[in-house]
């Protein structure tokens, strides 16, 4: 089979893989050698369905020995199969790299023949690359759940990010969609090399890095398909608390399921939840960069995320006890927990709140968008939205677009 | 109305400010020597190429008062090219020489107009890093044509230079003639003109026609988005990206 041929089936069977960060990893180029890994990440383009194209993603083989009833490439699906050798994929990778058209390699594999086999492809790809091409650029592998452990401590030395797919977030989805696959199965490599991580000593992102952004060992991450499981988003979501409480994660991926096989154990569904998926991403950011608890985003007796409202916004309606707060004397927790204020409009603001006190004008000169915030903040003293503060008024104001009507002059009052 | 007059170059800009930082007289307009003709009959120069400054003292004053991220600000609020933003540098370090801390305050206008500028700037040396597409040319030289807004070239040199080693390169910047030269690890900027014939290295258009492949396939046709597609691939930058051609 062509090289060409094979791209082509191996890229159609990876990209339901939504993983596609090139971010956190600072690497610098051997003496000789090509490539570094930007801590910032670099997006090289955009497909066509808005996803940022950053690796070169691609499964080494599709012929998998599993028969996950939610997977493309399971065994029984009578789809074109292909396997690239690891040369082909190393020099796939270092001449679209020269190119500068991706900034590394995403690999992953279907299970072909044993896990074992599998990981020591993907091992041996990886070696091919940092060793004889002295690639430096960024490499996010697969960790094969079965394979053993030395497979999995060597190609953890060589990658920058490793991950291991969880998919369905219940042990019960696991056992009716993919019978081949335990829970123990695929959380065993996550749990393996976090105690690898933990004998590493800490290092920093950067040389000269601030203390608070250092962190410890190796990067991990993992996705969870949404859709194909009846699990609520409570569910979901306590399963990524729970890995970013115990460090075992730096990121949990969501994937909003696509139709790609039909059976009785799957739903029927006509388009893929992207709603229900964005507003988990936007329920995992404020776990992890605006410390809000698992409990505080979803309400005591929802089980799933608002869909109207961002998490953020819906908690301020249900607590909005704690609102109006005023913008010059309130701290950076309480800012970042105002609708439409972020991380970086809190800086902005507490900066420039030490020169002068801020009004409407100022916080539109920093383009901080008061769509939102006005009705939960106070400026100078003054409550800055339009309307009384009551849930359903705030529901009403905050989410369709609302019609202007001109107000009439109050000459009855005269 | 005072209009500064200067050349278009930083060490000007920086000039002014210290005109400003002297004299008190701020611009309301700057104007490029060779570039823009006198408009007002009634209006107050000040030509900046009259007044002599010793170079290696305004950087020297400069490192010493500004922080690394100002000057990297400045640097990126000059290569806006916007004359109105000028004027704000000259402001805005003007402002640093007198008091540094004022510098954080967002609410004035110069603080303002040269963060955003800058940032403007850095989010488009950002995106070049990863729009750039280079080709082999048959005398084994990688070379790629850009075409940015802003002239990016100064700030996206050593990115490449760090990442290539010791690969030729060249990067092209079609709108404005100039070139970065990258030989055995060490990159120069300079005006240059491209023929269009170049000669590619046989295995040039294998290569570019997987990544073709490769990038419509990545895309899932139940999750279309092409105007997301568009917002962050603006089409400005597409003909010279290897996937749109």
């Amino acid at each position: 089979m062509k090289l060409e041929q094979k791209l082509k089936i191996l890229t159609e069977s990876a990209k339901y893989d939504v993983s596609c960060a090139s971010s956190g990893s600072h690497r610098t180029r051997t003496k000789g050698g090509i490539g570094n890994a930007a801590p910032s990440g670099i997006c090289h383009s955009w497909s066509s369905d808005g996803r940022c194209v950053s690796l070169l993603k691609i499964l080494l083989s599709n012929k998998c020995i599993y028969n996950c009833e939610y997977c493309l490439n399971r065994s029984s699906n009578n789809i074109e199969r292909a396997t690239m050798t690891p040369e082909e994929i190393a020099d796939l990778t270092i001449n679209f790299y020269r190119r500068n058209y991706i900034e590394g390699l995403f690999l992953s594999s279907a299970v072909v023949r044993s896990p074992d086999y599998t990981m020591e492809l993907i091992y041996r790809t990886l070696w091919l690359l940092r060793k004889e091409h002295m690639f430096s650029g960024y490499i996010h592998a697969k960790l094969i759940p079965g394979a053993s452990d030395i497979l999995i401590e060597k190609v953890t030395a060589l990658a920058d990010r490793v991950s291991s797919n969880i998919e369905l977030p219940s042990s019960e989805s696991l056992l009716r969609l993919a019978p081949d696959k335990s829970r123990s199965d695929v959380l065993y490599p996550i749990k393996y090399v976090q105690k690898l991580s933990e004998k590493l000593p800490v290092k920093c992102l950067k040389p000269n890095s601030m203390p608070n952004i250092r962190r410890r060992g190796i990067s991990m991450s993992t996705q969870l398909i949404v859709g194909a499981s009846p699990e609520s988003d409570r569910d979901i979501l306590r399963l990524s608390a729970y890995f970013y409480n115990k460090s075992l994660l730096k990121r949990v991926y969501y994937s909003a399921y696509v139709p790609v096989n039909h059976t009785s154990n799957l739903p029927a569904i006509q388009a893929p939840p992207l709603l229900r998926e964005h507003r988990l991403y936007q329920a995992d950011w404020l776990l992890r960069f605006y410390n809000f608890k698992l409990d505080e985003i979803i309400g005591d007796n929802a089980s799933n995320l608002s869909i109207e409202f961002d998490p953020k916004t819906a908690w301020a309606l249900r607590n909005l006890h704690l609102f109006p707060i005023d913008v010059n004397v309130a701290d950076y927790e309480m800012l970042i927990r105002v609708p439409g204020i972020g991380i970086r409009s809190a800086q902005k603001i507490i900066t420039a709140r030490r020169f002068t006190k801020l009004d409407m004008n100022d916080l539109l000169k920093m383009r901080i968008s008061l769509k939102r915030t006005k009705y939960f903040i106070l400026l100078k003293g003054r409550y800055a939205g339009e309307c009384p503060m009551r849930e359903d008024i705030l529901s009403h104001y905050l989410s369709a677009p609302r019609e202007i009507i001109q107000q009439s002059l109050p000459f009855n009052e005269f | 109305m005072t209009i500064f007059v200067c050349e278009d170059d930083l060490i000007s800009v920086l000039k002014g400010a210290f005109y400003i930082h002297e004299t008190g007289v701020a611009p309301d307009a700057v104007r490029i020597a060779q570039k823009d003709p006198q408009q007002g009959l009634f209006e107050n120069i000040v030509d900046l190429r009259q007044i002599s400054v010793n170079v290696y003292n305004v950087l020297k004053i400069i490192q010493k008062t500004f922080s690394p991220r100002q000057i990297s600000r400045i640097q990126g609020a000059f290569l806006r090219g916007d004359r109105q933003v000028f004027a704000e540098i000259m402001q805005f370090v003007a402002l640093g020489l007198k008091n540094p801390q004022a510098l954080q305050n967002l609410t004035i206008d110069c603080v303002r107009i040269v963060r955003e500028s800058a940032d403007r700037v850095y989010g488009e040396v950002h995106r070049m890093k990863g729009f750039v597409r280079f080709a082999r040319l048959a005398d084994n030289r990688f070379y790629a044509a850009i075409k940015p807004v802003h002239n990016v070239l100064p700030l996206i040199k050593n990115h490449f230079v760090a990442r290539f080693g010791e690969t030729d390169w060249v990067i092209y910047d079609k709108g404005r003639g100039l070139g970065l030269f990258c030989t055995a690890g060490k990159a120069v900027l300079c005006q240059m003109a491209v023929s269009n014939d170049l000669f590619f290295d046989r295995n040039e258009a294998f290569y570019a026609g997987l990544w073709r492949t490769f990038f419509e396939k990545v895309a899932i046709k139940e999750r279309e988005n092409p105007r997301l597609q568009r917002q962050k691939v603006p089409l400005f930058y597409r003909d010279v990206m290897t996937e749109f051609m």
